[in-house]
């Protein structure tokens, strides 16, 4: 029997991971070892490790991280702390394979303390670009990586690009669809009588990060969105931002800026976040959701910023930059009846829906063997 | 507004909760406004919040900021009258009445 080590740090890639840790769980040839780390553990954040836990997942491993201050410094500082735990932790655990998923650092410390201890690492989301530090991670983390899954065309011809050889290199679409194309969102119902919503007004949902290399900033950034949103006074359901360096004067922006239409929400469950998506007009901010999972729900987007820039981007995302002008005049345009009817029936260019039963079919039948732990750069 | 009642169901969300819990003691209504820079109110504590919290592993120590209740009900004006039917309906034991830029005006308590 396999047995796959799955490292998760932050609600976002839980997303990608929770499909696929379902299928092993199912599979006599497979099992898994969660290991849970970073946000998950923190209260700020939710604490949302409790949310693995009532989805019923065997947790193998919790590793604190974090120091406190999610400054630049305290990251850093924060991915030593991660990397002497999972080293003893992979060592105890003798995993057959490491799964790995994203662009975080937890991720990318994984990958090397796999690769130097001579255990495969796949890699979900591989190829793509983001634009800040997390970009960076993705494509080192390629580079310790043996199994690259790719979740568009674009992504893997980047891999191949970047040298990576082509038998490594699986297009598989992105995992995080497959629930959604299940169904597995909370209804509108609910979503309006949980989140206290209107369902006769239109909706914005609000998810902005701080963008690390413009952390110092991103206070104002914050501004500028809620400036916008308080001059459209349209029903707002606002979503706290990660911890990523800058979150803070996030956080004290929302509160000095908050008006009395936005509601504001600490740790979203998965189902409700898509099922938001599902009710809402228009999703605005930097979160990638935008780019992946509204295509699948025909939500016009309006991307803020330099967080997303380069990847790839269905027809429902409008670019804009930190203006509060312009943030505005995306949304109106974005809310449009003929906007609306440019993204009705969409292609999402990320796939849409069985790349977790092709992640677990791989994972379960690749040779594992020095053909697959050596790697050649092909470039 | 009223400096007592400032004092009595007030507190900056920069405080641990340990205060909240001896603030919250000695006012007999359950809970406290939250309140960030320059008497924007940014939320509501009561003692199940940070009963809750402590339950899911929150220290004496945790600031206000970070368990704190970040959707709460709020009046527009000192209507004692609207104030009484929330009371009435809802759980909830203080109302503060916010300007346009939730800055707190008054705090309405129940009996």
């Amino acid at each position: 029997m396999r047995r796959i080590a799955v490292i998760t740090g932050s609600r976002g890639e839980y997303g990608y991971i929770r499909p696929i840790i379902k299928l092993i769980e199912n599979d006599p040839d497979l099992d898994y070892e969660l290991i849970v780390t970073n946000m998950h553990l923190l209260p700020d954040f939710g604490s949302s490790y409790r949310e693995i836990e009532k989805d019923n997942l065997r947790i193998s491993q919790k590793i604190p991280m974090t120091l406190a201050g999610y400054t630049n410094v305290t990251m850093a500082k924060s991915l030593a702390v991660f990397m002497l735990s999972i080293t003893d932790t992979f060592e105890r655990i003798k995993p057959d394979f490491i799964l790995l998923a994203g662009d975080r650092g937890e991720q990318l410390i994984s990958a090397i303390v796999g690769a130097h201890m001579n255990i495969p690492v796949a890699h979900i989301q591989a190829g793509e670009l983001s634009g800040n530090v997390d970009g960076m991670s993705r494509h080192a983390i390629t580079k310790f990586a043996h199994i690259h899954f790719a979740s568009n065309v674009d992504a893997s011809e980047r891999l191949l690009k970047m040298g990576e050889e082509k038998f490594r290199v699986k297009l598989v679409g992105a995992p995080q669809l497959d629930e959604f194309r299940q169904g597995f969102f909370t209804s509108p119902e609910e979503i309006y009588y949980k989140f206290h919503l209107t369902p006769e007004e239109p909706l914005i949902l609000l998810v902005q990060h701080p963008v690390t290399e413009e952390s110092w900033n991103s206070g104002m950034q914050m501004e500028e969105t809620l400036k916008a949103i308080s001059r459209l006074k349209m029903q707002t359901l606002l979503v706290y931002p990660n911890n990523d360096a800058g979150s803070v004067m996030i956080q004290k922006s929302i509160e000095k800026h908050r008006k009395q239409f936005i509601h504001v929400e600490r740790n979203l469950k998965r189902e409700d976040y898509a099922g938001l998506m599902n009710v809402a007009n228009i999703i605005v901010g930097n979160s990638s959701s935008a780019l992946l999972e509204a295509p699948s729900f025909e939500l016009p987007a309006v991307n803020i910023g330099r967080r997303q820039i380069g990847r790839l981007q269905g027809i429902n995302v409008i670019n804009v930059e930190h203006d509060s002008e312009k943030i505005e005049a995306a949304i109106l345009k974005g809310l449009s009846k003929e906007f609306k009817q440019a993204v009705k029936g969409m292609e999402n260019p990320y796939g849409d829906g069985d790349a977790s039963q092709k992640i677990v079919d791989i994972l379960k039948n690749v040779e594992i063997d020095q053909h697959l732990l050596n790697k050649t750069l092909t470039y | 507004m009223d400096k007592n009642k400032m004092l009595k169901y007030t507190i900056n969300e920069e405080f641990p909760i340990l205060d909240a819990m001896s603030l919250i003691e000695e006012n007999e209504h359950r809970s406290l406004i939250v309140l960030g820079d320059d008497d924007v109110v940014v939320g509501t504590i009561s003692d199940g919040d940070i009963r809750k919290a402590i339950l899911r592993g929150e220290l004496l120590s945790t600031k206000i900021r970070n368990v704190m209740n970040l959707n709460f009900i709020f009046l527009k004006e000192s209507n004692i009258d609207e104030a009484n039917r929330i009371f009435a309906k809802s759980r909830i034991f203080l109302i503060p009445v916010l300007d346009e830029d939730n800055k707190i005006i008054d705090l309405i308590e129940s009996y």
